[in-house]
Formats: C-alpha cells, sequence, structure tokens
C-alpha cells in the first residue's frame, strides 16, 4: 500500500470514529426537566444527578439510557406514604414513557427522600424541548388522602396498597402482641419460607393481532372456577378465557354488585394451573376504567390481550383456569381488598407474591434484624 | 504376485507402453521368469511378422495394422470396463457417496426443523410486555424494538405481576433506601 493510501485510510477510519462516538454520548444534567407544580406537596432539592445516563442515535431516533438521581422534599404538612412519577421522552408512539411508584414511605413535612430511576426510554432525532420530563402523577397521604392529575390512576394504585400494608401490619401487630418478638420471628420465617417456595412462571402480555400459530394445541374454552370471599361487595359469577396449548387470551368474568352502593372498578386475579395440578398467578384482570355497576347489578369483565406463559424457557400447558376478585373501588373512591382471612382460607397466600408492605418488611427483617422489624411496627 | 496382463506384456515387447508402465513392467519382469518367458514369446512373434509380410499373395502388413488397431482398441475397452466395475465395486467410494447422501438428508431435515413456516410467534404481530429474560428488568417489545425499565441492584427480590390489559410491573426493595419501588410499563 502506498503512503498516500496508508493516509486515505488512517482519515476514514478517523472520521468513522468520530461518527461513532458521536452517536452515543453522555446524558447533560440540563436535558432532563422536573416541573412541578406550584402547589404540589413535594419540590426538587438541588439539581438532578444524571450518572451514567447516556443518549445514543438509534437511525432517526435518540435512545435514553437513564440513572438518575434526585432528592426530593415534603413541603406538605402531612406524612407522604406513596407517589408516583411520571417519566415522558415522549407521549406519541411506544416506548416513550413509563411511571415509578415509591412505597413504604413515611416522610415527614419537610422531610427529604432519594428517589432513583432507572429505565430506557425513545424518542424523535428532531423533537424540540427538554429529551427527558419527570412529573408527578401523584402523592398518597398518611390518611389517604391524595393530591396529583392521576392520570395513570396512582390514586387507586397507592391506595390499595397502603390499605393492604394496613392489613398486614395489622396481622404481624397481632402477632408480636399475642406471641411476642420469637412468635414474629416464626411468622417471618414462614413468610419467607412461603415466597421462596411459590411457584413462578414466566408471563408476557401480548396485545395485537390475533396470530394463528400451528404450533400452539387447537384453541378450546376454558371456564374459570371461581374462588369466593364472603366478605366481597362483587361475587363472581363464572366466566371464560379462549386457551391454546401456553397461550390463553380474551378472558371475560361476569361480576355482580352485591354490596348496597354502587362501584366504579373491579380488579380480578387470574390464575392458572399446569398439567400437574400446580396453581399460579397469571395475571390481574382489570375492568376498563368507564365501568359502573349500581347495586345489584351485573357486569362483564374483560380484556383482549393474550397471556404467554413459560418457566425457564419452556412451554407450560394451561391446563385450568381460575379466578376472585381482588381489588374493588366504590363510585365513592374507597377501596377494599381481600383479609387476611380471605387469602388464608383459600390458600390463596401459597400462591400470590406478598403485597408490598410484606416484602419490605420480610426485606427489613432479613437486612436489618428482629430488632429493628419490632420497632418499625411499633413505629406504623 | 501379482503379474502384469496379457496385454500389458504384449505391448511391452513391442515398445508401445508409457514410461510408468514400462518402469513397473520392467521392475516386475526382474523378479518373474515367468513373464520374462511370455515377453520372449511375444518379442520371438514381432520378428517372424517382417519376414511374414515379404510373402507375396498375403497383405501382412495391412493385417498386421488391422490387427494392431483392434488390439488398442480391445485395450482400450476393457480398461473402460474394468474400470467401470472396479468402482462400482469400491466399497471406499460407495461408503463415501452413502455420506454425502446422508449429510445432503441431514442438512435438509436441519434446515426444515429450523425454519419451518408452521410455528409463527404470536408476539410478532403485536406488543408485548414481559419480564427480561434472566430477571433484570421489564421490557416492552415490538418486533425485535424493546424499551426497559430495570432494576440494577435487587434482583434477588423482585415481583412481577402481569396485568391482563397489557403492563407489566416488577416491585423490589431499593437496598439503599428501603423503600418499595414499583416500575410499571404499560403498552397504552
Amino acid at each position: 500500500m502506498s503512503i498516500k493510501g496508508g493516509y486515505r485510510l488512517w482519515a476514514v477510519s478517523a472520521l468513522a470514529s468520530a461518527a461513532l462516538l458521536a452517536q452515543d454520548q453522555p446524558l447533560a444534567p440540563g436535558a432532563v426537566s422536573i416541573k412541578f407544580p406550584t402547589d404540589s406537596p413535594i419540590a426538587l432539592l438541588g439539581g438532578v444527578s444524571t450518572g451514567d445516563s447516556r443518549v445514543s442515535a438509534r437511525g432517526a431516533a435518540l435512545m435514553l439510557d437513564l440513572h438518575l438521581a434526585l432528592t426530593l422534599q415534603n413541603t406538605s404538612g402531612n406524612r407522604i406514604h406513596g407517589l408516583t412519577l411520571r417519566v415522558v421522552s415522549q407521549e406519541v408512539t411506544l416506548g416513550g414513557k413509563n411511571s415509578v411508584s415509591l412505597f413504604g414511605l413515611n416522610i415527614g413535612p419537610r422531610e427529604a427522600f432519594p428517589v432513583r430511576i432507572e429505565m430506557r426510554l425513545m424518542r424523535p432525532n428532531q423533537m424540540a424541548g427538554a429529551l427527558v420530563d419527570v412529573n408527578l402523577d401523584g402523592v398518597l397521604f398518611q390518611d389517604l388522602s391524595f393530591w396529583g392529575p392521576d392520570r395513570l390512576n396512582s390514586r387507586r394504585t397507592l391506595t390499595a396498597w397502603e390499605m393492604q400494608a394496613q392489613r398486614d401490619r395489622a396481622y404481624l401487630k397481632k402477632v408480636l402482641a399475642q406471641a411476642g418478638p420469637e412468635g414474629l420471628r416464626r411468622v417471618m420465617i414462614d413468610s419467607l419460607a412461603r415466597e421462596s417456595a411459590r411457584p413462578l412462571l414466566d408471563v408476557a402480555v401480548l396485545r395485537g393481532p390475533a396470530v394463528t400459530s400451528a404450533a400452539l394445541a387447537a384453541e378450546h374454552t376454558e371456564q374459570f372456577a371461581m374462588l369466593e370471599f364472603p366478605d366481597s361487595p362483587i361475587e363472581a359469577l363464572g366466566g371464560w378465557a379462549r386457551v391454546a396449548g401456553n397461550e390463553a387470551r380474551a378472558p371475560r368474568i361476569e361480576v355482580r354488585n352485591r354490596s348496597a352502593q354502587a362501584v366504579r372498578f373491579v380488579e380480578l386475579g387470574w390464575l392458572v394451573r399446569d398439567p400437574s395440578g400446580q396453581q399460579y398467578l397469571a395475571a390481574s384482570v382489570p375492568a376498563p376504567d368507564a365501568l359502573y355497576l349500581p347495586a345489584g347489578k351485573t357486569a362483564s369483565v374483560e380484556q383482549e390481550t393474550a397471556l404467554r406463559v413459560t418457566r425457564n424457557g419452556q412451554q407450560v400447558n394451561i391446563k385450568g383456569a381460575s379466578a376472585f376478585v381482588s381489588k374493588v373501588q366504590f363510585a365513592d373512591g374507597k377501596l377494599w381488598v381481600p383479609s387476611r382471612q380471605d387469602l388464608e382460607s383459600t390458600a390463596l397466600v401459597k400462591v400470590l407474591p406478598p403485597s408490598a408492605e410484606e416484602q419490605r418488611l420480610d426485606s427489613l427483617y432479613l437486612t436489618k434484624g428482629l430488632n429493628a422489624l419490632v420497632e418499625e411496627l411499633t413505629k406504623l | 504376485m501379482r503379474h502384469p496382463n496379457q496385454a500389458t506384456l504384449a505391448l511391452h515387447a513391442g515398445g508401445d507402453l508409457g514410461a510408468m508402465a514400462r518402469w513397473r513392467t520392467v521392475r516386475h519382469l526382474s523378479r518373474c521368469e515367468q513373464c520374462r518367458t511370455e515377453i520372449a514369446a511375444y518379442a520371438r512373434m514381432r520378428s517372424v511378422l517382417p519376414d511374414l509380410a515379404e510373402t507375396p499373395e498375403i497383405p501382412w502388413n495391412r493385417l498386421a495394422a488391422e490387427m494392431t488397431a483392434n488390439i488398442r482398441l480391445g485395450l482400450a475397452a476393457g480398461e473402460c470396463v474394468r474400470t467401470t466395475a472396479a468402482e462400482r465395486r469400491s466399497p471406499v467410494t460407495a461408503f463415501r457417496a452413502a455420506v454425502a447422501f446422508a449429510s445432503i438428508a441431514a442438512l435438509v431435515a436441519a434446515g426444515i426443523t429450523l425454519e419451518r413456516p408452521a410455528p409463527v410467534a404470536s408476539d410478532a404481530a403485536g406488543i408485548v410486555a414481559e419480564a427480561t429474560p434472566g430477571g433484570a428488568g421489564i421490557q416492552m417489545r415490538e418486533g425485535r424494538q424493546a424499551l426497559l425499565l430495570m432494576h440494577p441492584d435487587a434482583r434477588s427480590s423482585v415481583t412481577f405481576t402481569a396485568g391482563a390489559q397489557g403492563s407489566m410491573e416488577a416491585r423490589y426493595v431499593d437496598r439503599e433506601t428501603g423503600y418499595i419501588t414499583v416500575n410499571t410499563i404499560d403498552v397504552d
């Protein structure tokens, strides 16, 4: 190769390297916009740490790999127990927005707390404005009051978690009062053992046009077996889903409001059974947001999505399905969740994941020990 | 000991063999009295033929030319027949052919197995919300594009919950803060 040719090759390589480097660069702190309304109960303290966040060009799109750390302050006069943040790069197409919720908080007035955001988003290359907008969807306070635009139904979600937390804390406090710290230790060990023994499935939720797959068995209608809770305001009357091999789709469950109040939201838990008879939680089946179910009336809870279940990468054929009422919201905004007794009497406690609060207290017991757990239960 | 055939000995006697065949035949003749006798007989016959050619009324030269041509034709034909028969009988050649056919059959079978048209991935047509392989996060996937929500520091205690309306939730305890963190992706 001539010297002239070598220079040309070097120049081309340098230009190519420069172009590649230009496609992947750190995210500048100014590219993140955090805006809370002036009457928001939380405020941003200091700036945003973008850490290892990076921006890379992918054709006509930008891939944002976010590792953000921020510190928020409770500017209200009430204790904060949970919040939800929307993280948006664009709202038009897939992959432009996600949400992060924090729960198990107990943040007093003027106290600060850290928040971390780890996610990837996409946005068009030529779009104006900040690359990422972080805004508040809602804040739940200790007294179950709520503040926020609630575009993601955060009020309902955070309130249900809080009610489950109150239920599980009350149960553990009762154990502590009746059996002392050693009794509490046994219950925590049981809880951890149950969680490690809980049967798990990998579930993918598919949304889109149905595709006939010759790899699957012939589709058939699978009737739901209903698990009844005596104190539930909603009775699940019956239902079915279309099942083929390890895929189940289009669940439809008839429910009746047996309470004296109108109901505006119902969510059911959907269990599937494998050929050996083992049950797994497959998904939650929420009613559409437009539901309004007066007292004594019936309605159908339907979804058009499909679930595909696998375990360790292998198909798990679905041999049965059952359902139970997991959440009810009345027209006045109040919620019902199953009691501890409901879950234990139906053996659901062995199949369902622990509540968010039970998961937090399990972690506290594991990392800080029994005394820290007792102190936490006494404090709350 | 394997003897050269009669055609080779006849051609050697007339000096018509090629270099390699002549070298092999000479090497054999050095050890084989029987073949040397055969060669000598052929040589005597060749020495007599010119005398016969001088006899009038008989066209010996033409007959000799025709005989030589016939011998060469017969040798050539014999070579063709012998080569084909040897190839048909060779077990090595048959084994190679069998291996070749088996390889082609295996290739076709593998191709059909890997690329069979029947199973169509259902998610090819829509959006999928799922936990990532290995449990490092949850993702929303459409075709080959995937968007991730990650939870890098709490892999051992992540709880995934699917929503039939098209959502996936990953819940874990942040080890630094002790707070429950819930990442949610929603196809809507």
